[in-house]
């Protein structure tokens, strides 16, 4: 089942999102994003993780790194994150009725949500049950209708509200990015914005915590994706590229550079996949395995923006153009950075975790 | 048997803490700070025999091999509890407890499987391997050491070196070089060497770190071998020695991972006890966090190493990238306990060598090398990946 998934995400986004299409689609010329989000629609991807129950494939979050590292390896227009990691944040709550009105919409693509990618909250405040202000950066396809955002609540907690993006109060701002793969992020704008629910405390926590994990899990398996291709595309064009009559893939130093990523790529992902073991597998509420994850992830975005990095410099000159898509990797693996933790802030965060069980007198 | 617990993994570590509470001396750490070469080796040998008592040394020994073919949970599960203790390794059994079974089970004459093989569990017999010369290291296949016919014998001459606990062997796994026709790797030949024989002189090498057991230079001088002591077809020693190197690349490191990955834990509440001052350093924490994913990332590859042995994939490229991965993140770790650890990791300090983590920073840092060059040096492992993984052409 979980092959045969990947297997159909690779072959219609090799169809559908080849590098020339993306060019197109980067220099305005094509809605790429929009006919990927269709194709992903009719084929049940956005449903991956929501219940059968809800029209979903009901599988588990095993399905998001193969569906996101396919995406990344594509460099796929758009935004799919924010569909998996909304969900996931709805499950967490586990409310009956949001459920039953979201996660079929969500699997069937009907409904497009927007995700905090950081931990900003202080702009926007709920006061008197509704929301004031601005919001940190979030990550959605374009034409997003529902969102979750992070706010201060009234007792001065952090929040996470879910709200509807046609109501009354609500602005989207656009926030361009430089990454031409997905263009933009939003701000919401909100001034007496009635939210939907404002999840606080034990719900904050449950939302909290299955956010950061799908959206961990997500990015950096994108990341990987990315940082795969950059290997595999700089490895092509050391073959053919000839200087000193003999293709320059063949000296020593360069393919000690490409086996150095390779071996980084390979360890990354490795940690990935030990982390989705822990989480799939965990013996308590996922405490620990969001140490791992959080960890794995700061190490995935590292290393493909170093798989990046060097495609640009193996490439030589032209890999410094507009033209050739070295620039597209790194973009991607830099902004994939700062969702949901950059790899210092995880980093700090886990050693904190790591530590906070201490008891003066275990053995 | 605490082995008849295999296959309940909560029963068998607690069989297995129960036997370690009983059964190592609570002062063998104190003890062997500073132990003499000597002492060293025969606390080696006891505490193999202590291990094999209960068939612990032996345990990852395939049937085929003579073992009792334990899944790879249930030795992990034992090298787990080992390194929670911080039991001490034995180093001086790595040729005989990995490479030795391994060659002999593929190659060996049955004659010589039952004569070898339970000699190792019952008595604890050490081996030594003689593979690199002075000028045959990553190009080992240039080796020069020579044997000729002589009626029922071989007659060796010439010169290993790195054949680690030499001077403690009873035999040598040894490949000469018996033909120079037709390609070098053609004209390599297996024997198995009595290291008593007359003519061998085993001198000690003294290493970066001061110690002198890992390391040995061996001088043949006609040394006269049996021509039953030939492992497989004269002349197909190369073939045979890829099978020995394989062994090198399977659960030895995974034991090493574990202990890494316990110790790094055991390290963090140790530093929380002493109130160490990195705990105050964001950017050093950070570190720490990160050596400890990558542990987590190495362990698995090194489980996979095993279950892609035990399915037969023998051309998967996952034992050098996990040779790579995990003798550099040891390096890492060490050099971050060395800078870490303020001068005191720069004064002279006897040590306790038989444990991955020491009491001594500085020496474990040295010795690390030893993990990034043997065993096919790190950029040999980078031309097999750059050239065997990603396609690139040798020429």
């Amino acid at each position: 089942m979980k092959e045969e998934f990947r297997d159909s995400v690779a072959s219609v986004l090799k169809a559908e999102c080849d590098t020339l299409r993306l060019h197109a689609y980067v220099d305005g010329r094509n809605n790429l994003d929009l006919d990927l989000w269709e194709h992903a629609t009719q084929l049940g991807w956005l449903g991956a993780i929501v219940e059968e129950e809800f029209d979903g494939l009901g599988q588990d979050f095993s399905m998001i790194p193969l569906f996101h590292r396919e995406f990344g390896h594509y460099l796929a227009a758009g935004d799919f994150i924010s569909t998996h990691t909304f969900t996931a944040t709805l499950q967490a709550i586990n409310d009956a009725d949001f459920s039953k009105q979201y996660l079929p919409a969500l699997a069937a693509g009907r409904i497009k949500p927007l995700v905090p990618v950081t931990d900003d909250h202080i702009a926007l405040e709920v006061k008197d049950g509704v929301l004031r202000g601005i919001s940190g950066p979030l990550l959605g396809p374009a034409g997003a209708s529902i969102g979750a955002v992070r706010a201060t609540a009234e007792n001065g907690d952090p929040a996470i509200a879910i709200v509807d993006t046609d109501t009354r109060g609500c602005t989207i701002n656009d926030l361009p990015v430089l990454d031409q793969t997905r263009r933009k992020l939003y701000t919401l704008e909100c001034s007496d914005l009635q939210p939907l629910v404002v999840l606080q405390d034990d719900r904050f926590k449950r939302a909290d915590r299955a956010l950061n994990t799908s959206g961990r899990l997500a990015t950096a398996s994108d990341s990987i994706g990315v940082g795969y291709r950059a290997l595999e595309s700089t490895v092509a064009y050391l073959s053919e590229r000839q200087q000193f009559g003999r293709p320059i893939a063949s000296l020593q130093a360069i393919q000690h550079r490409c086996a150095n990523i390779a071996k980084d790529l390979k360890l990354a992902q490795c940690q990935l996949e030990a982390a989705l073991a822990q989480l799939l597998n965990g013996d308590d509420d996922g405490n620990d395995s969001a140490t791992w994850i959080a960890l794995a992830k700061a190490e995935c975005d590292e290393a493909s923006t170093q798989a990046a990095a060097e495609s640009i410099q193996l490439h030589g000159g032209v890999g410094f153009t507009w033209e050739y898509d070295c620039h597209f990797f790194l973009h991607r693996t830099r902004l994939n950075e700062q969702f949901f933790g950059s790899p210092n802030d995880l980093r700090g965060d886990a050693l904190d975790r790591l530590t906070s069980d201490f008891r003066p007198t275990s053995q | 048997m605490i082995l008849n617990h295999r296959d309940d993994f909560s029963a068998l570590r607690s069989a297995l803490r129960a036997w370690l509470a009983d059964t190592l001396p609570s002062d063998w750490f104190e003890h062997m700070v500073g132990a003499t070469e000597e002492d060293s080796l025969q606390f080696q040998r006891d505490w193999f025999s202590s291990l094999e008592s209960e068939c612990l040394a032996t345990a990852h020994w395939p049937t085929r091999w003579g073992g009792v073919n334990l899944s790879l949970s249930a030795q992990s599960i034992i090298y787990e509890e080992l390194a929670r203790v911080n039991a001490p390794m034995i180093p001086a059994y790595v040729i005989s407890l990995y490479h030795l079974p391994a060659t002999l089970a593929e190659f060996g004459t049955p004659e010589q499987r039952d004569r070898y093989l339970p000699a190792v569990r019952n008595e604890g017999v050490i081996w030594c391997q003689g593979f690199s010369e002075p000028g045959a290291g990553s190009d080992l296949a240039s080796l020069k050491t020579q044997a000729v016919r002589d009626g029922d014998y071989y007659v060796v001459n010439g010169q290993k070196v790195w054949s680690s606990y030499a001077h403690g062997a009873k035999h040598c796994l040894l490949l000469v070089r018996t033909s120079n026709e037709g390609s070098k790797h053609a004209g390599i030949t297996y024997l198995i060497v009595d290291m008593d024989t007359p003519g061998i002189d085993v001198r000690p090498i003294v290493q970066a770190d001061g110690a002198r057991l890992d390391f040995a230079e061996v001088f043949y001088e006609d040394v006269r071998v049996p021509v039953e002591n030939l492992i497989g077809e004269e002349n197909q020693g190369w073939q045979i020695a890829q099978t020995t190197l394989a062994a090198e690349r399977g659960v030895i490191i995974l034991e090493k991972a574990l202990r890494w990955r316990v110790q790094l834990k055991t390290m963090l509440h140790q530093a929380q006890q002493s109130n160490a001052y990195w705990l105050q350093d964001a950017q050093l924490r950070r570190e720490y966090a990160r050596l400890m994913g990558k542990m987590e990332g190495v362990v698995t590859l090194a489980r996979r190493v095993i279950s892609e042995n035990e399915r037969g994939e023998l051309r998967s490229m996952t034992p050098a990238y996990t040779k790579i991965l995990c003798s550099e993140l040891a390096q890492e770790i060490h050099s971050w306990r060395a800078r870490t650890a303020g001068i005191e990791a720069q004064l002279v300090a006897p040590k306790n060598h038989l444990v991955e983590i020491t009491n001594h920073p500085m020496s474990d840092y040295l010795r690390s090398w030893a993990l990034t060059i043997s065993g096919g040096s790190n950029e040999i492992m980078r031309n097999l990946i750059a050239q065997r993984d990603l396609g690139m052409p040798k020429r």
